[in-house]
This record gives structure tokens, sequence and C-alpha cells, in this order.
């Protein structure tokens, strides 16, 4: 739950930042901070930029560990009402939390409900990318809520160890909005902290992205498909589907003079756990499976390098 | 307590190891008496109990909990087996209450022609032990579909008795 940066030559800390302080809900900060200097306020800072697991998208000074942003970057995010960014509050730095939505206030047994992000994160461990020339970040990120059930547990070592039932389902349902997309492809300003554009997926987006100097960013959705749109605008380019569904990283690479984009597919990870596992029940994959449940129709399970060239 | 009750049936394992075909039958789950929200069939089992609207007793819900964070990852979601092990649904419709208990504590393992199929003993895990009737009642709500797949919707209140003994048993030494 915790940003720690250290001196490389010796391992003392310099600073440390945490996101989600007495975690109640599963939101373990694994996700990756990416490196990039950006002008903020005028002024040009060495940031270090995080979207964590908890739906907060986090721009910090990486020279000395400043909170420079700290905003939600899907919506539907409401287990805290906002990071406070008031230096003189108590509370600076911590995110507000929303009692409602406090699987510690409401206690044992009680099914806390509608609590979004759910466990998996408004994104997980699939990597974002910056693009210098735009200034922005390309973030593949989860629309997933869920229902949270704490119960008493007690740890024997090397037994598993699962103190709560999880429910999980598309964020439309806590929204009200009528929406069933589980995933959104979006573009991020971490200096402002704001949605720039976004790409509504059927399925979370669960595949690392890249972006090239020609304007495009890639990405892979659970269905199989590797899509290419434009970085200005999210607007689709191309799209080719691959034998499975893309958990894995788009890279791009350049041999013998010509520039190659590749793709892993082979669905899996939390939420192709359901397809993976041949899981069909709504709470079972850690409440995956209900909200990946379709995804059986769209697509396979499957291990393929898919490799495409550019043109001259 | 529940604990040392389990470690007295341990001693039964020993015995019943590789000897299922002849192990005895469970007997009607039909509850027919309950003692502080828990339900017992005619041999004085734990047994299940689902209303008529579908409302389940607390037990058989903690079951499904219990089963799911510790069982299933081998036994499969719903009690329905797995490549790995066997659906427990259908296992507590051939053997007892006993049996049952003496296989979770004491684990079983299985060596054929260098393929070893290890049911770990769970004698010292709390989360297993301490909920042991739980899960038990849970399988055979299961092993007569009284109980479907997924969560139980609607369940009964937790019983005083229920969090009496979960609390002693999970905080013993
Ligand atoms: C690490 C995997 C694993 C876990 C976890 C596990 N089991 Fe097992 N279990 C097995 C295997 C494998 C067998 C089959 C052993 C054999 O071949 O004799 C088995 C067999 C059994 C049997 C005998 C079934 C029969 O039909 O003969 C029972 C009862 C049982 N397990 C109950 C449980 C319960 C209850 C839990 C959770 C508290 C549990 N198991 C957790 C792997 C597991």
């Amino acid at each position: 739950m915790t940003i720690w940066a250290r001196n490389l030559d010796t391992g003392a800390v310099k600073w440390v930042y945490q996101l989600t302080p007495h975690d109640e809900w599963d939101y373990d900060a694994i996700n990756e901070v990416i490196l990039a200097d950006q002008e903020i306020g005028g002024v040009k800072r060495k940031t270090a930029v995080h979207f964590d697991r908890n739906g907060f998208a986090y721009t910090l000074d990486r020279t000395n560990g400043e909170l420079l942003v700290a905003e939600k970057y899907d919506p539907a995010v409401n287990w805290a009402t906002k990071v406070d960014m008031d230096k003189s509050s108590k509370t600076y730095g911590r995110p507000l939390v929303v009692d409602k939505y406090s699987t510690e206030k409401n206690g044992e047994d009680t099914n806390t409900q509608g609590v979004c992000p759910a466990a998996l994160g408004s994104k997980d461990e699939q990597p974002a990318s910056f693009n210098p020339e735009t200034g922005l970040f390309y973030v593949p990120t989860n629309h997933v809520c869920m229902d949270y059930e704490p119960f008493r547990v007690s740890y024997t070592a090397g037994q598993p160890y699962v103190g709560a039932t999880l429910e999980m389902f598309p964020a439309g349902r806590v929204l009200g909005d009528k929406t069933d997309n589980t995933g959104n492809f979006i573009a991020w300003d971490a200096r402002t902290g704001k949605i720039v554009w976004s790409d509504k997926e059927q399925f979370s987006v669960w595949s690392g992205t890249v972006t090239t100097a020609g304007g495009l960013a890639f990405y892979g959705t659970l269905e199989g498909y590797l899509k290419a749109v434009d970085l200005k605008t999210g607007k689709e380019l191309y799209k080719f589907k691959t034998p499975s569904g893309i958990i894995g990283n788009v890279i791009t690479y350049e041999h013998a003079g010509k520039q190659y984009v590749a793709v892993l597919s082979g669905v899996g990870g939390w939420a192709g756990i359901g397809l993976a596992a041949g899981l069909t029940k709504g709470n079972e994959g850690l409440g995956a499976v209900g909200n990946y449940a379709s995804l059986s129709n769209y697509t396979a399970l499957g291990g393929v390098l898919t490799v495409f060239a550019l043109p001259n | 307590m529940r604990l040392s009750l389990a470690g007295a049936l341990a001693l039964g394992v020993i015995m019943s190891v590789g000897t299922a075909a002849n192990a005895e039958a469970p007997g009607d789950p039909k509850a027919v008496k309950s003692v502080d929200g828990k339900y017992f069939d005619a041999k004085g089992d734990p047994t299940y109990n689902v209303k008529p609207d579908g409302t389940v007793d607390f037990y058989t819900f903690s079951g499904y909990r219990r089963y799911h964070s510790e069982c299933h990852v081998c036994h499969g979601p719903n009690a329905e087996g797995s490549t790995y092990a066997p659906a427990l649904k259908d296992s507590v419709k051939r053997f007892d209450y006993a049996e049952f208990s003496g296989i979770v504590i004491g684990g079983r393992e299985n060596k054929q022609a260098g393929n070893d199929s290890v049911m770990p003993a769970f004698a010292d895990n709390k989360n297993a032990m301490c909920y042991l009737d739980d899960i038990y009642v849970y399988l055979r709500a299961r092993s007569t579909e009284a109980v479907g797949r997924g969560r139980p919707e609607k369940k009964e209140d937790k019983p005083a008795a229920f969090s009496d003994a979960e609390t002693k048993c999970m905080s013993a030494k």
C-alpha cells in the first residue's frame, strides 16, 4: 500500500508515501510507477506517476515525495471522496474514506455492497505507458465494483488464507447508468489529474500498453483483439483478433530496419480465471467469475505470439 | 470444544484409511431438531435446514464461505470436484460425518504409480477446524441440491451460540 523511494546505491529510504492506509478492500499497490518529466503549474518537475488499485492516480515529485496530484481515474470510484490535498490538514495526503463503504466499520459477516473499484483495482498489474509528445498517459483500466463480506480468519502457515467473500460486477450497476462494460482504455493527464478521452471496452483492459512516435497507442483486449488507436483522440484505427484473450504486454521493436509490433495472447490471470480454471459461478475466483462470465462466448484458452510488421 | 472433539476423531481416521468401500452411509440428512440455530438429523449428526423461501441456516451459509476459502482451490467450486480432487457433494453421500471429519483432520495420501494424490491434514488449521460442522452441512446441502451453486441468497441471523463457539475456538491456543 506504499510507494518507497530508496537510494539505488545504499538502499536507504528517501521517502515513502502510503496510498491506502489500513487497507480494507484488497487494494495493495502492486502497480508500476512510471517516471516522467512534466511541467506542473509552470514548474518543471521530475515526477513519478502511479495508477493505484484503489482507483486514484498519483503524481508525486520523485525527488522528495511531494504529492502533486491525486485524482480518480475512473469516475465510478466511491470508497473515498478524495485524497486530502490540504497541507495544513491532519489528514493531508490521506484518502477520505466513505463510512458506507468501509468494510471494517460495517464489520465481520456484513456484506458491504457496491464498493468501487473491486478488489481487482481500477487497474491491476497491467502497465500503462507515457507518451512524451502528447504528455499523456495511456492506461488500461477496469470498470468493476464489488460486494465484500469479511469473516473471521486465522493464519496457518502454508494454508490458503482468505477472510472475505467477494462478488464483482460492472460498475454500471452501482452508477445506475445502464452500462455494462467492465473496462475503459483512457488517456490521462497526470499534470491536472483529468481523463482526456476514454474508450469503452466490454471487458477490463488487462494488457500492457505501448505508444509510438507514429501517434499510435496499442493495447489488447480480453476477447483477443490487438487494437491501435489515435493518441490524441482515442479513435480506433486498426484491430486484429488474436487466437486468445490478451493479458500480455504489447511491445514494439526494430529488426533489420523494419518496425514490428508483437503481443502474447493467452487468457488467464484474475480476470480470465473463470475461463482458465473452468469456473462458472459469480463468487468464484474471488468474485471474478461472475463479472467475466460471458468471456467464454468471445475467446478460448491459448498461448500464441502474434507479430505484425509495419509497412516500409 | 470443537477442536478437542476433532482431535478425538482423528483416531478414527487411521483405521478408516482405504476402507471407503465399506464406510458407513450417512443416513437421511433431514433435520429433526434444532439447538440454538444448529440443525441435526435423526442420527444426531449436524445437517442443514432450508426454509421454503430459500433461507438457509447460518451454519450452512458459513460452510459455503469456509468451503470456498479452504477447500475449493482443490475440490472445485460448489463442491463439484476438479481434475485434482473429488466432488465432495458426492463424497458425503458415501460416508458419514465421523469419516468425513477424520479425513479432513488427518488428511489422506494416495500413491498410485508415482501419481501422488494428497489431501492435506487440516488438524492445525483453525479456519477449517473451527468450521468443520459448517463445511459438512454445506456439503450435505449440496449433495441433495437443497442449496444450489453459488452464495445462498438468504440466511438466518448469526446465532449467539455460533458467535460464542467461534470466538472460543478461533482464540484457543
Ligand atoms: C491441496 C488440495 C486440497 C485441499 C485444499 C483440500 N483437499 Fe480434500 N482432498 C484432496 C485430494 C487430492 C483428495 C483425494 C485424496 C485421495 O486420493 O485419497 C481429497 C479428498 C478429500 C476427502 C475424501 C473424499 C472422498 O470421496 O474420498 C474429503 C472428505 C476431503 N478431501 C475434504 C476436504 C475439505 C473439507 C477441505 C477444506 C477444509 C479439503 N478437503 C481441502 C485435496 C485437497
